[in-house]
């Protein structure tokens, strides 16, 4: 009697769509995990929870950065209040600085309603600066009419 | 078929001839072969099965693996659009005011009273009351609060710049802020539904920014009042010339010198009462 050998394969290829398609799954479930996770991550730290105070506030007083801070001041919420712990004397810094530059504008017009009123929020400020008193001086300094064009 | 030894009858099943009990050979042969066939008929059937079950069945497979991509979609389509943190403070903020609409009404009516109007874009930016209903009356105040808030920073920026400043892009921007500021104000009044209190509002807006610019940037009272019936290239060239002026005293640098481009001059304008670029009122001077 004649021996056949079988010639099926041993062992069943798996589909190459079946291959693709479990591929996909693999990169979808990942990136769900990792959205997931960015999710839980990031939730307690997104745009209307920021508030204003970090490294890069205290650097830009001590460049005399004022306009920068107070580009932050408005930016993280600092001017509704909410200020890191530990950021407060900064904060007073911002609100002396706008206030300053309001009161001169408004001194200048002649304006003293108003001037005052800016004042009575620069005093309020600068009793709150703290190591920061140096600015006030700065500030003023920066903001005397004497820099204002001929 | 015959046992060779006695010549008997003997079947293909019997190992052994009934008759003389010898070995049938060809028998035992036989058997051997018909083992060997069953078992590779068995493992060919069972490869066959094999292969069906992965295409055919492979339908279901396939089936399965693409609604587990679809329900994936959708799971990443709704975090993407809803289920991240900026969409649930976002409606935390919506649901807040509405609760607190009266507090909130109370504040803004504080800020316009007064003219504390980057704290007012402030406030409604953080509690996202451009686009709330329950704020309709409020909204095209709101807007142009934003606008003053970005004028207020360029000239924020020239008033406390020195030399060591090296990013002024606020202050570079300022007469463009100051033309969207006018757009804004200067808009069709049908759609606003507070109209003559917004007209109101906008008038002390512009006047606080102009109040700043005479303080800051040392244009006439002239200037300012002319400021408003400006065309938008004519406002710019006076802008920014004053700008190049205030910077130069202060830092030596003109804003040419930071745009990289020569600054129109306003020796020999030409009126352009038509809104045009920059670069259209520099051709027409030269």
């Amino acid at each position: 009697m004649t021996r056949y050998k079988s010639t099926a394969p041993r062992k069943p290829k798996k589909s190459k769509v079946l291959i693709f398609l479990n591929i996909v799954i693999g990169i979808l479930s990942a990136a769900v995990v990792f959205g997931l996770i960015g999710f839980f991550m990031s939730s307690g730290d997104n745009y209307y929870n920021r508030k204003f105070g970090d490294s890069s506030v205290s650097r830009d007083i001590e460049n005399g950065e004022y306009a920068d801070l107070l580009d932050m001041y408005y930016r993280d919420w600092g001017v509704l209040g909410m200020v890191n712990s530990g950021y407060e004397e900064s904060a007073a810094v911002a609100k002396y600085a706008q206030a300053a530059l309001r009161e001169s504008a408004y001194r200048m017009e002649g304006d003293t309603e108003r001037a005052d009123r800016q004042k009575a929020i620069m005093d309020e400020a600068a009793s709150e600066v703290g190591i920061y008193e140096p600015e006030i001086s700065r500030i003023s300094e920066i903001l005397s009419p004497a820099r204002t064009v001929p | 078929m015959k046992c060779k030894y006695c010549g008997a009858d003997v079947k293909l099943d019997d190992h052994f001839c009934p008759h003389c009990g010898r070995a049938v050979e060809q028998a035992i042969r036989h058997q051997k072969e018909m083992e060997q066939y069953e078992e590779e008929f068995e493992q060919t059937r069972r490869q066959a099965m094999d292969r069906i079950s992965v295409a055919g069945g492979g339908g279901t497979a396939v089936g399965v693996r693409l609604a587990v991509i679809v329900a994936l979609i959708i799971v990443l389509i709704a975090m993407a659009t809803g289920l991240n943190s900026y969409s649930i403070n976002e409606r935390r903020e919506k649901r807040a005011a509405a609760k607190n609409h009266d507090a909130y009404v109370e504040q803004i009516e504080e800020y316009l009273a007064n003219r504390d109007y980057t704290e007012l874009a402030a406030f409604c930016d953080k509690h996202q009351l451009d686009y709330n209903k329950d704020f309709e009356d409020y909204r095209y105040i709101i807007y142009g609060a934003s606008y003053y808030r970005s004028v207020y920073k360029g000239i924020a920026e020239v008033a406390f710049c020195s030399q060591d400043t090296r990013y002024m892009y606020n202050a570079e921007n300022l007469s463009k802020n100051v033309n969207s500021f006018y757009e804004q104000i200067q808009q069709d009044r049908r759609y606003i539904a507070n109209p003559e209190r917004t007209e109101e509002i906008y008038s002390q807006m512009e006047e606080e920014m102009l109040l700043l610019l005479r303080r800051y940037l040392g244009l006439s009272k002239e200037d300012t009042d002319s400021m408003k019936s400006l065309s938008k290239s004519r406002r710019t060239m006076m802008i920014e010339e004053a700008l190049d002026v205030r910077l130069v005293s202060i830092t030596g640098k003109g804003l040419s010198e930071m745009k990289g481009a020569e600054l129109p001059s306003l020796q020999d304008p030409q009126e352009n009462t038509q809104e045009g670029s920059l670069e259209e009122t520099q051709e027409e001077a030269k």
